[in-house]
């Protein structure tokens, strides 16, 4: 699975950051520090968050694909 | 409602000329094509009129003053909010914008101008910085609480409600003075709910009060607080230097969303877990079902129903034309109970999965204090259930509101 995070929409919301702070780490701003990145590879353990961090992003900033 | 007859024609949908004139019959009021937030309908059944315009109406109409629209559905709004290109914020967040009303900012800022100021802001309310608040915040809850804990009932939002939030963003945050808040939450309470036409000079007072405090701040050394970010200004990427117009206004915009908003999730959530003794019991013991109980009370009980921009260019927002220069309002109180992303939206479940609201706003205008909201949230619910785990509505008494583009309890008894 691999995970990206668009640069432009993220706005800080930081719900994937309660989801999974193991993950989903945030810039001194608050905001998801994998945006911009492009396509990031998901660790096995941290798929179930991702998903949910996906269904629960209220910009849709995350986007997965498989 | 120019939508009408496409409406109509969408698949499984029966004839919505039909539904909305039965509609308009059953409340009363015709909330589609001449909707009006400031209407005693929309204070009372509010989540009736917002439901029947998510069912029938995507885009409402209304013909106050110069008129507007009213986009409901969540992806319209996440759409829209986030074309902050098309739909621009640099016009004011109130339709009809009354002659004299001062600016607030950076809500009423459109990118660059707003990020420069968000870039120097957001690091003072980043989750992590938050998180670090929640002892202080928890102890403030307690100290309210030992106020009126021993007489067995309470005013929850005089009592509590308008203040914790006030002391939370206050001493941890912002740096105003505790002494300001009761005057502060008074003009700028009055500016938002308040005779319409004394809207202007309520929050010109609560500017005068601001610009006193930032003219002392000026002449003191720094503490590190958002008053001196504020205080230090930014450069525009034109070249040009915040002014302090600028400063005043981005003070007003953090004051006002500060405490002009979670007393009302304080409220609506204390209220329902007086009703609830369910609720309450489960919270006690699963702990760890509080981040997402939180989630659901500020999708459920959204203060901020709805924001405006002006639109910059004709476009077609869920088959109705939005043309150049048409102010538009986004009914983030809506977007929050739209049943095409919230199962079931009426119902409060405190467990749900996915949590799906645009209560916070949705693109870059974002509630730069979310993360305090629900910081405040969590420590007053937690550090409640542990003092007074026991409580309920004081018989006799109910609940009452204000609704404006915001919405406001007015007073909550409790006992216990």
């Amino acid at each position: 699975m691999k995970l990206k995070v668009d640069g432009e929409l993220c706005s800080g919301h930081a719900r994937c950051w309660t989801i999974s702070r193991k993950f989903f780490l945030l810039d001194g701003d608050g905001y998801n520090a994998m945006r911009g990145h492009g396509y990031l590879e998901v660790p096995a353990e941290f798929e179930e968050a991702a998903r949910k961090a996906e269904a629960n992003c209220p910009e849709k900033a995350i986007e997965i694909v498989d | 409602m120019r939508n009408m007859d496409k409406e109509a024609e969408q698949p499984g949908g029966r004839d919505s000329k039909e539904e909305i004139a039965a509609s308009i019959e059953k409340l009363g009021h015709d909330v589609f094509n001449d909707f009006d937030f400031n209407h005693p309908i929309f204070n009372e059944r509010i989540n009736d009129v917002l439901d029947e315009q998510l069912r029938l109406c995507p885009v409402a109409r209304s013909n106050v003053g110069t008129g507007y629209w009213w986009i409901t559905r969540n992806e319209d709004i996440r759409r829209v909010g986030q074309d902050w290109k098309t739909f621009s914020s640099a016009e004011g967040y109130q339709p009809n914008r009354q002659e004299g009303m001062p600016w607030i900012y950076p809500v009423e800022m459109d990118p660059p101008y707003q990020t420069a100021w968000r870039r120097v802001l957001n690091p003072h309310l980043a989750p992590a910085v938050v998180e670090s608040f929640m002892p202080n915040i928890r102890a403030d809850v307690n100290e309210l609480i030992d106020r009126f804990i021993d007489k067995g009932e309470c005013e929850f939002i005089s009592e509590f409600g308008v203040i914790l939030p006030g002391w939370a963003f206050f001493k941890n945050s912002l740096g105003l003075p505790l002494d300001l808040l009761d005057d502060l939450v008074a003009t700028m309470e009055a500016s938002l709910f308040g005779p319409i036409d004394e809207r202007v000079d309520q929050l010109k007072r609560a500017f005068d009060l601001l610009d006193d405090y930032l003219r002392t701040r000026e002449k003191e050394p720094p503490r590190g607080d958002m008053i001196d970010t504020i205080l230090k200004g930014v450069a525009y990427p034109d070249g040009t230097e915040a002014s302090w117009e600028h400063k005043l206004g981005i003070t007003a915009d953090l004051t006002v969303g500060g405490i002009g908003t979670t007393t009302y999730v304080l409220g609506s959530a204390l209220h329902y877990l007086a009703e609830h003794p369910k609720a309450r019991q489960d919270l006690i013991d699963n702990p760890e079902m509080m981040p997402t109980a939180v989630e659901e009370f500020i999708r459920a009980f959204p203060p901020v129903i709805g924001l405006g921009r002006v639109c910059r260019r004709d476009t077609e927002v869920a088959g109705t034309l939005i043309k150049e220069g048409d102010f538009t309002l986004l009914a983030y109180g809506a977007a929050s109970r739209d049943p095409r992303v919230v199962d079931n939206p009426d119902e409060i479940d405190l467990g749900r999965q996915d949590v799906v609201h645009a209560t916070f706003g949705v693109g870059p205008h974002r509630c730069i204090g979310s993360n305090m909201a629900r910081a405040e949230i969590q420590c007053t619910i937690e550090e409640w259930l542990k003092r007074i785990p026991d409580f309920s509505v004081k018989p006799g008494t109910k609940p009452n509101y204000e609704t404006s583009q915001l919405r406001q309890m007015v007073d909550l008894h409790l006992v216990w």
